[in-house]
């Protein structure tokens, strides 16, 4: 009895205060919230400015209207969209082959110095050599299919996961899986309770990296090797000199970027919210 | 494995006895002979200059560690397992940081899920340490001496017969430490269990312990019975003397050229 009311209680305050500051957040933006914006901002007011006042010739770098304006043709012919789904699942779909495949081999080896004696080298010494480097002979094994891409991005996502995840399986505290042990905690609820939430962090550092790393071995294979994507967009539209949808692309491919490293932000948040320095004050 | 479901609340001590127990860490012989008795209940402090093999008797008593040679036999018939009566506390709390107060007290139910019975068991070792209503909050809120009642109520969810508590208190300020002393004992109390607690506090192996044993050389040297009424004063005669008495033995030993190990 007394202890249902005295948790409602503890509910209480927590909920309204929760949604006192989220409607301040949506009436008046707090200042952290509008001066990463600042420069970016100014920046693009500059360019215009200098555009529309005849200081930088379009021919070199297009104002951002006509960027604006590129867009929006491109958006009504469906080019635009085509190419940003193209891309975008390229990279998911090189994200999501190359970071589980980081992901089961980081906690294999580990979990298991067996596992790393029989693999590890070989991944240092792959990882030594630079992703695009091989383009070349991707080109030669796939053509310019699908296969290129995956392939480029799966390798270009695998190593900075899997040093991150065997890293962080490594790191955990060896008095918390002693403590663990000493009250019997079983082999599983061990890596669930133990291992992997302490992995966590060191995880997402790698998955940030990897999506950076994801990025830019995309736009660099669909430039070489595609025949559709944003890559390919930029390439196509530079031989016909368009250099506004040139300019767009790369707009393009840092909303993108910006895009993928919120959400991993975000799922970080929300997955190590016991960590003091995710802590709300 | 969780014995709680064996275990009524309050079943009360075990007894513990060790015999002529050795532990060699190649040639360094650092128990040599290691005899102890304990009753069901009783409250030993354990001191010891650092180095002396405290802490290696704890980890052999848990089973963490195997004595060289000699043994130590838990419970009546001298037949039960450390896995399934012993529960240790450390200097450092030990939580996970990303498991809710509850969830860790939970850990020391062993594997199994948020059983009604087991959430019960849970919450009631959090009250008996004072924490009923912080069981949401993440571990890194929580003051040092919050953690180290976390921990304890951890230790204690499974009602254990013998607690071991290797200097539970060392890293905690003066004040806190003073009510941590005063809540060990008044849940040791209240539970009955066998505590071994190691300490280089004197007063406060004094203040807690049925008995004081000190450790020279890897074995027992001195074994004072503290005859004291409880809640016990610091500044009373006997105390004192108590004091002076274990301090001076402690001291000699310092005094004394390098060598004696
Ligand atoms: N695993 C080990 N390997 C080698 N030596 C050890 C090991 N554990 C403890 N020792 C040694 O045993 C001695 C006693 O250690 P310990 O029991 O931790 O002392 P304390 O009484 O301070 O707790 C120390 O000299 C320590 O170096
Ligand atoms: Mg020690």
């Amino acid at each position: 009895m007394t202890t249902s009311s005295a948790a409602i209680d503890l509910r209480r305050p927590e909920v309204s205060a929760g949604s006192r500051s989220h409607t301040k957040r949506v009436a008046v933006p707090s200042l952290a919230a509008v001066v990463p914006w600042l420069i970016p901002v100014s920046l693009i007011c500059i360019w215009q400015a200098g555009s529309s006042l005849g200081f930088v010739s379009t021919q070199f770098l297009p104002s951002p209207t006509d960027v604006i304006a590129a867009a929006y043709a491109l958006t009504m012919t469906g080019e635009l969209p085509t190419h940003i789904a193209v891309s975008f699942q390229r990279a998911a779909s090189g994200f999501l082959l190359g970071g589980s495949l980081a992901f089961v081999f980081g906690l294999l080896n580990g979990l298991s110095r067996t596992s790393e004696l029989l693999t590890d080298t070989t991944f240092q010494m792959i990882r030594n050599v630079p992703n695009l480097a091989l383009i070349p002979l991707v080109i030669l094994w796939f053509g310019v299919d699908e296969g290129a891409k995956l392939f480029l991005t799966s390798i270009g996502v695998f190593f900075p996961i899997y040093i991150n995840t065997f890293h962080g399986v490594r790191t955990v505290d060896a008095q918390l899986i002693e403590m663990a042990r000493s009250y019997g905690i079983g082999r599983l609820n061990l890596f669930l309770k133990v291992i992997l939430p302490g992995a966590l962090p060191s995880i997402f550092v790698g998955v940030r990296f990897a999506l950076g790393i994801m990025w830019l071995t995309l736009i660099v294979a669909e430039t070489i090797a595609a025949k559709s994507g944003i890559g390919y967009m930029a390439m196509n539209a530079r031989e016909f000199m368009l250099i506004d949808v040139v300019v767009l692309s790369i707009v393009v491919y840092a909303l993108f970027g910006k895009l993928a490293d919120v959400t991993a932000r975000a799922l970080e948040r929300r997955t190590l919210s016991w960590h003091p320095s995710y802590q709300k004050v | 494995m969780s014995f709680a479901d064996v275990r009524d609340d309050g079943a009360g001590g075990l007894a513990l006895e060790a015999r002529r127990v050795e532990k060699a860490f190649g040639e360094k012989r650092v128990l040599r002979g290691f005899d102890l008795s304990v009753a069901p209940g009783e409250f030993v402090s354990i001191v010891g200059r650092s180095g002396c093999g405290k802490s290696t008797f704890l980890r052999l008593l848990t089973e963490l560690d195997v004595p060289t040679a000699g043994r130590i036999l838990l419970g009546p018939d001298g037949s039960a397992t450390a896995a399934s009566v012993v529960r240790m506390m450390y200097q450092e709390p030990r939580l996970l940081p990303w498991a809710s107060v509850l969830d860790n007290v939970l850990i020391g139910l062993g594997d199994g899920g948020r059983s009604a019975g087991r959430l019960a068991s849970a919450r009631s070792a959090l009250a008996a340490v004072g924490l009923a209503d912080r069981e949401r909050e993440w571990p890194a809120v929580l003051s040092g001496g919050q953690r180290q009642r976390v921990a304890l109520a951890r230790a204690l969810v499974s009602n254990p017969g013998i607690l071991a508590l290797d200097e539970p208190l060392g890293a905690l300020d003066a004040l806190t430490r003073i009510e941590m002393q005063s809540l060990l004992e008044s849940v040791w109390q209240s539970k009955r269990f066998t505590a071994l607690m190691v300490t280089h506090d004197v007063p406060e192996a004094i203040a807690l312990g049925d008995r004081v044993v000190l450790i020279e050389d890897g074995s027992v040297t001195l074994d004072i019975a503290v005859d004291l009424p409880r809640p016990r004063q610091r500044g009373s005669q006997a105390f004192g003397s108590l004091e002076a008495r274990l301090l001076d033995q402690l001291m000699r030993r310092a005094d004394s050229p390098a060598g004696v190990v």
